[in-house]
């Protein structure tokens, strides 16, 4: 079968979409060009309802790829659609929500993405660069079992808010725990369908025991939806509570998408070029290049509430390691001066030009 | 901004593309780990 290009797919159902919508309703129907998540390209239809002044895109790219391996054109219609009706607002949404701060603030969330592969995607988003990564920052508008609705912060946004980009982020970053659920569940229990939250729950010894089963123990993070999770690595709850279970304050980070980070414990003899071979290697086979979030590893310091490149975690931890006994030595050092002050007080006290002076 | 209508973004994620990651991750890593075992015993 003749199969048509994805401009004249997106026109085709431009046109036709009506047909499948209900008839009791006037719409006014939108093609858009976005960039998305690694400057990459995604064209969606927005449907607007005559009255209502909010609309969710739909995004075409997956229903055309859908069509391309065989899909019937009237049966992706028709998901275009289900897709519509499920996220359609029935009324007008109160603009104020979105660019009055005082009452944004609460509905603030963070989003983790790579910098350098969004400069374009970035040119007008609010953001705040972590590593070789940017936190942008959105406006949940509603949450469902498997998606999210929000609203990027541009800086056409933020000039309205009149505040920090500190201030903004210290906000999403409590709402990002509080708002979005966070996950924390080993590997195995995530193959196996059987996923118990240890963010929530304690973990006990024979649970410990049954993680060491995988080698090396792997954890997932993220949140509820898995949708947009990979920024809870950076909170210092979530970074306490993997201290607590790894049993150790350093851990490494596989960036396994933007939705998801996996963390495992930290160990020298795994190299950062192992790491970074087998990250690029997953990134490049199963993932989708908008959901790509970084082709090496990171490792985090929950001590200090530290996330670094692992190309510099050896030297960090060294420096680290040397600080610690610079600290110690003079501890010592106070330690023996506190002490040689008890033995002979009175020579101590005597003034600097007579401590010489023969008793 | 006032007078534009306001067009929201539909975020999802795939659920066994999630997996078939976490499973390859498994595996590479737990690889690794008899390959270093191995070589720690040789030694």
């Amino acid at each position: 079968m003749q199969r048509i290009s994805f401009e004249e797919f997106c026109e085709n159902v431009k046109e036709d979409i009506i047909n499948f919508l209900p008839e009791d309703r006037e719409y006014e129907i939108q093609l858009t060009s976005d960039v998305k998540n690694n400057d990459t390209f995604s064209q969606g239809l927005t449907i607007l309802e005559k009255g209502i002044n909010i609309a969710p895109t739909v995004y075409l790219n997956s229903f055309y790829d859908n069509y391309t391996e065989g899909g019937f054109y009237h049966k992706i219609l028709k998901s275009i659609v289900d897709v519509y009706e499920k996220n359609r607002w029935q009324e007008s949404f109160d603009i104020s929500t979105l660019i009055d701060y005082e009452k944004a603030k609460s509905q603030i969330i963070r989003k983790l993405i790579n910098f350098e592969e969004n400069s374009e995607y970035l040119k007008d988003k609010v953001y705040k660069k972590v590593e070789d990564l940017a936190i942008v920052y959105q406006i949940l508008v509603s949450q469902s079992e498997n998606n999210i609705d929000t609203v990027t912060i541009t800086e056409q946004i933020m000039n309205m808010y009149d505040v920090s980009v500190e201030e903004l982020d210290e906000v999403a970053n409590e709402n990002t725990l509080t708002l979005m659920q966070p996950i924390i569940s080993s590997v195995i229990d995530t193959l196996d369908g059987v996923e118990r939250n240890l963010y929530l729950e304690e973990m006990t010894e024979s649970d410990l025991r049954y993680d060491l089963l995988s080698v090396p123990p792997m954890y997932r993070i993220s949140n509820v939806q898995n949708v947009n999770g990979a920024a809870m690595i950076l909170n210092e709850d979530i970074q306490n509570k993997l201290r607590g279970i790894l049993n150790d304050y350093r851990f490494t980070v596989i960036p396994s998408s933007v939705h998801e980070m996996l963390v495992v414990p930290y160990d020298e003899s795994f190299s950062k070029y192992f790491y970074n071979a087998m990250i690029k290697s997953v990134n490049d086979d199963s993932l989708l290049t908008e959901d790509v979030l970084s082709n090496h590893a990171y490792v985090v310091d929950a001590q200090n509430h530290v996330f670094m490149d692992i190309e510099r975690a050896e030297e960090y931890f060294k420096e680290l390691e040397s600080k610690k006994q610079l600290e110690e030595k003079r501890e010592e050092v106070i330690h023996e001066e506190n002490q040689s002050e008890e033995i002979a007080p009175v020579r101590h006290r005597l003034p600097p030009e007579k401590r010489n002076i023969k008793l | 901004m006032n007078n534009e209508n306001i067009t929201v973004e539909i975020e999802t994620n795939n659920k066994t593309k999630t997996d078939e990651r976490i499973r390859k991750y498994a595996y590479e890593m737990k690889v690794e780990h008899d390959k270093k075992k191995i070589e720690k015993e040789k030694n």
